[in-house]
């Protein structure tokens, strides 16, 4: 062979390591893959069977159950019902309450002609032939309720202050605001 | 034909060591998008769904254990209880007996009584009446001496059924007065559907002694 001839006839030992390689990892991806795929079917299989054994837990359970029916639908009746009243008794305005604390404030000696409660205001006329009464009244029970129930009532307004034939008549309405609660 | 045929065969022959490894990275390609993703979502669903009733099963188990271990009597007298508390639906009876029964612990006396009866009918009015809690509207008049119309208003307050008083009119011994007798109607689907029943807390057992106080 001359110094300047070209060999045209390639070696062939790269392409086959190249081609072997290839070989080895389309062979290698191809086992990984079926390998996991294979893994992930076994487990969702076991996974379905799991699932059906719970579910069959599931309505023995209940079946059990079922057995007291009655009893179970009392149990949430009464449930119910028992937050239902809660509800209502922290709502509840409270009128009664409000009224028949303000009505103790009256000494014995007034009387009480009349008493309206709607829930935000109290109303309530009274009656005494004692001037002095209402003076003492108005300057210290009053305020002293105000002081200590300030919960109860937030002001007090005088409406009517009269005089008929020597008795007095004074009118009060007590703002509640509605903010009594049970 | 033959001849294309031949073709193919030699191709494929010649090709043979990348065409294989070629179509195995297809393949696996194909199983990755075909099996693998597909079942790792259904597995994750599976795992959710066993989950749920593992969650499930606790919460009926423990709901039996309730239902087994409350003693019956105990049962049927809180259930008469809150049913007397709040009856299942507008009862003339019970508000009659709440009534009178106030008036007679206060030496009050009765005069009449009203109820306001109506209201809107159709599957609306029926879903709120199920789910909030209606009532009833009574007008009643009572009379007798304040101290004592006041006193009525306290005890008709811790007189079974629940009831609210939403206004009082007291003029001359004659009392005016406006209440909201509650009711509770049984939603009977929501009842069936529903798994859990949990022992009473304390604090329902506290209303429920005080519902008891007042029904006594």
């Amino acid at each position: 062979m001359r110094e300047d001839d070209i060999n045209l006839v390639q070696s062939q030992g790269p392409i086959k390591k190249t081609q072997k390689t290839f070989m080895g990892l389309g062979v290698g991806i191809f086992g990984f893959v079926f390998a996991v795929g294979a893994i992930l079917l076994l487990y969702s299989l076991f996974l379905s069977s799991s699932s059906v054994t719970l579910a069959n837990q599931i309505k023995d359970i209940r079946d059990q159950i079922a057995e007291n029916a009655v009893k179970k639908q009392k149990m949430l009746i009464t449930s119910e019902r028992i937050s239902a009243v809660k509800k209502i008794l922290a709502e509840r305005n409270g009128a009664e309450r409000s009224a028949s604390k303000i009505y103790s404030i009256f000494p014995s000696n007034f009387t009480v002609e009349s008493l309206s409660s709607d829930g935000s205001q109290i109303t309530v006329t009274v009656t005494s032939s004692n001037l002095a009464d209402f003076a003492s009244f108005l300057s210290t029970t009053v305020p002293d309720f105000i002081k200590e129930n300030k919960g109860l009532a937030s002001s007090v307004h005088i409406d009517t202050f009269s005089e008929d034939g020597g008795e007095y008549s004074l009118g009060l309405t007590f703002n509640t605001g509605g903010a009594v609660k049970k | 034909m033959n001849n294309s045929v031949d073709q193919l065969k030699d191709l494929i022959k010649n090709y043979r060591k990348i065409l294989i490894p070629s179509l195995l990275i297809v393949a696996s390609f194909f199983i990755v998008i075909l099996v693998i993703l597909p079942q790792i979502t259904s597995i994750l669903d599976k795992m959710r769904e066993i989950t749920g009733q593992n969650d499930l099963i606790a919460v009926l188990k423990n709901s039996q254990k309730t239902v087994v271990d409350t003693p019956d009597a105990q049962v049927d007298a809180d259930f008469d209880t809150t049913t007397r508390a709040l009856p299942v639906q507008k009862d003339v009876s019970f508000v009659f007996d709440a009534l009178t029964t106030a008036a007679a612990e206060t030496g009050t006396s009765l005069d009449s009584f009203a109820i306001t009866v109506g209201g809107i009918f159709g599957k609306a009015a029926e879903t709120s009446v199920l789910t909030g809690n209606p009532s009833m509207k009574v007008t009643a008049h009572v009379s007798g001496d304040v101290d004592s119309l006041v006193e009525f208003t306290k005890i008709l307050n811790e007189t079974l059924p629940i009831s609210e008083i939403s206004k009082i009119e007291i003029i001359n011994g004659e009392a005016l007065l406006e209440i909201d007798f509650y009711y509770k109607p049984v939603d009977s689907s929501k009842i069936a559907s529903q798994d859990t029943v949990t022992p009473l807390s304390q604090a329902d057992k506290n209303i429920l002694n005080r519902l008891k106080d007042w029904e006594n």
